[in-house]
């Protein structure tokens, strides 16, 4: 630690009084743990308003569901929860090995991050090419709304509001997964140049939040979309 | 230092989670009437919870972060409260007579009734215009239209009467309608043919 200390003061090209501090504590702070005080405040300011991003098209799903009854039953009737309750295993699954990795960074096992990273990115990925095959379906079945959608014969129209929502909501989640798959990458690859400690690892546990995050999205779209008004047609 | 939890914490909390999801699948097909929907919402809320606290780290948290994570529930209230009283209440002050139905009640019983006779009922539309006409038009937005109705009924002018005497509550979107059964079967009756012949015209151009 002292070498690295000094190799910063160095870098820096400050040796003049500059008191020695972990390379990784900006200057604006006292202490990391105060700077990652300051991370975590942030990184859940962030997730607020990300959940008010899909609060909006949430409100959304609950007007017209209240409008148009029949379509909602109808409409999940037309998903597979086969498929929606695989992916909700998947990601669970994922959340888990995200909550290992930030453990194993915690404790210095720098071979368990690794692989908690990579379980992490796998299950993600599962996740993705199950959503695929999904939206291949819908493709299949003319269940597009705006590009390829046909009413079947009996059916409500508004089944095409439910179905505009569920590409809406789904297609949204599928993005923030992308965007958590290049974020863990970025991860993965600072683990393996062994850039993170147990005094600093905050941008493991910061990426951490971001997943668990996408997670709990998708605990609630699996039963507004998948399972909601299942027991009974509703007339 | 910040806090590290035993692994057997977070392979509990996904055993759990994992229960969770069970019960939501099989609930979901329990028939419940209209519990289905906030027991599934319960449960989403419970699994997003465990996700919070454990995974999150938030139990561990300060207390400004705590605060900060709760104030989430305080936002979404106001995102869902808002639009719904505003989508909920559309349409309580704007029947096409510029008052409410629950208003207008009195005035209908109130209002002198033509003679159930066939001779008093020749010429019903005084009688709609004070009844089913004040909410019932081509045009109207506060319950279904005159095409609507003709849709539904066409000319089964026996399930209108039906309807009118113990009308229920299909379409949340609008108020729910009084029941007309005081005007008695001949009125309503009248009524009824009255107000399916003019729905079975073109709507007047706007």
């Amino acid at each position: 630690m002292p070498d690295a200390l000094a190799a910063h003061a160095e870098a820096h090209g400050h040796s003049h009084g500059h008191a020695a501090h972990h390379p990784d504590l900006q200057h604006h702070f006292e202490t990391l743990e105060q700077q990652k005080e300051a991370s975590t405040l942030g990184m859940w300011i962030f997730i607020i308003q990300e959940v008010m991003f899909f609060g909006g098209l949430l409100a959304a799903y609950m007007l017209y569901r209240i409008w148009y009854p029949t379509a909602w039953s109808e409409g999940s009737a037309e998903l597979n929860i086969q498929l929606g309750g695989l992916n909700t295993v998947v990601l669970i699954l994922s959340s888990l090995t995200m909550a290992l990795a930030v453990r194993a960074a915690q404790t210095g096992k720098q071979k368990a991050l690794v692989g908690f990273l990579i379980a992490t990115i796998a299950l993600g990925t599962v996740f993705l090419v199950v959503k695929g095959f999904e939206y291949h379906d819908k493709w299949v079945l003319h269940h597009v709304p705006g590009l390829n959608f046909q009413l079947e014969e009996g059916q409500v129209p508004q089944i095409a509001i439910f179905l505009s929502l569920y590409f809406a909501l789904t297609g949204l989640h599928a993005l923030h997964m992308v965007i958590g798959f290049v974020l863990m990458s970025v991860i993965l690859w600072m683990a393996l140049r062994k850039r993170f400690t147990p005094e600093w690892y905050t941008p493991v546990e910061m990426a951490g939040l971001y997943w668990h995050f996408v997670d709990i999205v998708w605990i609630f779209l699996f039963p507004l979309l998948y399972l909601v008004d299942r027991a009974h047609q509703v007339q | 230092m910040s806090h590290i939890s035993p692994k057997s914490t977070y392979y509990a909390i996904f055993g759990a989670l994992m229960a969770l999801t069970a019960l939501t699948v099989y609930v979901a097909f329990q028939h419940l009437g209209w519990l289905n929907f906030p027991v599934a919402i319960t449960i989403a809320f419970l699994k997003a919870s465990l996700v919070v606290l454990f995974f999150m780290h938030v139990k561990y948290s300060s207390k400004l972060t705590k605060l900060l994570v709760a104030s989430t529930f305080f936002f979404l209230a106001s995102l869902f409260g808002l639009t719904m009283t505003d989508y909920m209440s559309r349409g309580w002050l704007t029947s096409p007579r510029g008052t409410t139905t629950a208003g207008m009640l009195p005035k209908l019983q109130a209002a002198e009734l033509p003679a159930a006779s066939a001779q008093a009922l020749a010429n019903p539309q005084p009688l709609f215009e004070a009844t089913c006409g004040s909410c019932h038009s081509f045009t109207t937005k506060t319950a279904p239209t005159l095409a609507e109705i003709h849709n539904l009924y066409s000319n089964d002018v026996e399930k209108v009467v039906t309807w009118a005497k113990a009308p229920q509550r299909k379409r949340m979107r609008f108020e729910p309608m009084p029941s007309f059964a005081h005007l008695g079967d001949a009125r309503l009756h009248a009524l009824a043919n009255y107000m399916l012949q003019q729905a079975a015209q073109a709507p007047p151009a706007p």
